[in-house]
């Protein structure tokens, strides 16, 4: 009992950053109707590129390309560009400008966790992002795509699938913010954020299936799809879309775990290498 | 006018030392960047080579578009890079307010203070891209077309910093207009891709709302075919030149009325 308590209070602790997480991104609202116009854009661009795809394509408009009608891969690029939103962080970027003013003694001086500290500001950004930006847009998207009959799917299969998505979608945000967070504790020895942050931007967009399925990658994309970046896009977006077998989902769900313990285990290495690299100016 | 040609170099040479002196950030920087290029290809060759032709361009042609337009936006990444900063962070952190105190326009000295080496990344994966599709490809190689070529991306290049100076000049009054920023950047990235794949309605806006396949497409599809067009090649040239021109002239006024309307932070 008093162990659950002592657990609790623990926990506790990280809730004002949970909420901070959720009133940073309350305060950029802006931000979310650009991105949403960026996103209706892109999304009206991809349609046109697919559909000169599929209609240059032997079968025309009928074909399946890579195991994708011409409405799949629309709702792939689609259901892509909303989830890309979600496991989204600003850890890499925060820790950054902790190191870059200084500002980061502060919190190293404070009775919390810093790696749990960046998790919890992340979890209440995406459970903002999530509750309020992709639920609706996800019902919204699957609703008009399933209702019109461009896709279909055998209901309690979906349910299915859908549960998956949501065990996916944590650890997806899991194992991006880890990344972000490796990429911060970079920062203490770069000392630079920008060059990274496009590099491993790049990576992540390019490895994960986020732009096309690793399916057209041949089999570089098999490779692809068992690395950690794979379960940032390509991996859930399938098991949403009923693209993955029962067994192989649990497989890639337990290979997703696995990567997210050994980047934190990397992290917690290099973070306690980090602290001893602190320089702040007398300012 | 030479006056402001020596302040730029002077600006210019500033803005290469203070990049120069943190190095590794600055080599992280231009690899980042032609590391993202190299993605971006080989995601476009990975969408393309799925058909044998994308309404009538082969896969070398499109490369050679997208080198080609890759080349006009990797011009304007290196003078104006400024411009992304104002959008997004310096007229709401109050950064500007040295540039309104000096006796200098306040758009000279935002897009001389800041020549962005990281988009050599980009540029170079361009002109690699630009010479590996044309050795490939049976080109219409004349003075003409080659000129029309040349105007097409300097103008393309203008076109694009005359709208990032119109986005960003409204971050004076609305603060932050970044995101409205990138949207301009996605156009661009659009008109990577031929202009036939698209309908009527956005073919229209690439050639005359926001040209850039005017500048871009045409010149290109110019050295597979003649163009049908119906007017003369020299004549498209000057048409290209007035209106970036035009759309450049547009945006220093622009800029000039929203930048009455910044307001110092005060602190």
């Amino acid at each position: 009992m008093l162990k659950m308590k002592k657990k609790n209070r623990r926990i506790k602790k990280y809730i004002p950053f949970f909420n901070a997480g959720i009133k940073e991104f309350l305060v950029y609202k802006a931000q979310v109707y650009g991105w949403l116009l960026i996103g209706i854009i892109e999304i009206l661009f991809l349609f046109f590129l697919y559909h000169a795809i599929y209609k240059n394509a032997p079968e025309g408009m009928n074909s399946i390309i890579n195991g994708f009608t011409f409405y799949e891969m629309i709702l792939y690029g689609a259901t892509s560009f909303i989830f890309a939103n979600i496991v989204s962080s600003e850890t890499g970027w925060n820790i950054f400008v902790e190191v870059r003013d200084g500002t980061i003694v502060n919190t190293l001086t404070k009775p919390v966790s810093y790696r749990l500290r960046h998790l919890f500001t992340c979890f209440g950004n995406a459970f903002f992002k999530i509750c309020f930006v992709a639920l609706p847009l996800l019902v919204i998207l699957y609703g008009v795509f399933i209702g019109f009959g461009f896709v279909s799917f055998e209901p309690l299969q979906f349910i299915l699938n859908v549960l998956f998505f949501i065990l996916f979608m944590f650890v997806a945000i899991l194992i991006n913010d880890s990344v972000q967070y490796l990429v911060g504790m970079l920062t203490f020895y770069t000392q630079h954020m920008f060059g990274l942050d496009m590099f491993i931007t790049s990576i992540k967009t390019f490895l994960s299936g986020a732009m096309v399925p690793l399916a057209y990658m041949g089999v570089f994309g098999v490779v692809f799809s068992y690395l950690p970046f794979a379960f940032l896009a390509s991996t859930p977006i399938l098991v949403l879309m009923g693209k993955i077998e029962i067994l192989s989902i649990i497989m890639f769900l337990a290979i997703a775990i696995g990567y997210e313990i050994l980047l934190e285990f990397i992290n917690h290495l290099l973070f306690r290498h980090c602290v001893k690299k602190i320089v702040v100016q007398g300012g | 006018m030479m006056r402001y040609i020596k302040l730029y170099f002077k600006y210019a040479k500033l803005s290469i030392m203070s990049k120069l002196s943190y190095k590794s950030n600055t080599i992280i920087g231009i690899l980042a960047f032609l590391f993202t290029e190299i993605t971006s290809i080989l995601t476009l060759f990975v969408i393309v080579s799925q058909v044998p032709s994308l309404e009538g361009w082969n896969m070398y042609q499109i490369g050679l578009l997208y080198g080609i337009t890759n080349l006009a936006i990797g011009i304007d990444h290196f003078f104006t890079d400024k411009l992304w900063n104002v959008a997004y962070f310096e007229v709401r952190s109050g950064a500007m307010d040295s540039l309104f105190l000096r006796p200098l326009p306040v758009l000279f000295q935002t897009i001389a203070c800041e020549i962005q080496l990281e988009a050599l990344g980009e540029i170079l994966t361009a002109i690699f891209l630009i010479v590996f599709c044309a050795s490939n490809l049976t080109l219409m190689v004349n003075f003409a077309n080659v000129l029309l070529l040349l105007i097409g991306i300097i103008c393309a290049s203008l076109l694009i910093s005359s709208f990032k100076i119109i986005i960003a000049s409204m971050a004076f009054a609305f603060k932050r207009t970044g995101p409205f920023l990138q949207i301009i950047y996605n156009f661009a990235n659009y008109s990577k891709y031929p202009l036939t794949i698209f309908p009527k309605i956005i073919r229209f806006a690439f050639t005359f709302l926001i040209p850039l396949g005017l500048c871009i497409f045409y010149p290109v599809s110019n050295l597979f075919e003649p163009l049908n067009l119906g007017i003369n090649i020299y004549l498209l040239m000057v048409i290209i030149i007035l209106l970036s021109i035009i759309v450049f002239i547009l945006s220093i006024f622009i800029w000039a009325h929203f930048a009455k309307k910044y307001e110092s932070t005060g602190s």
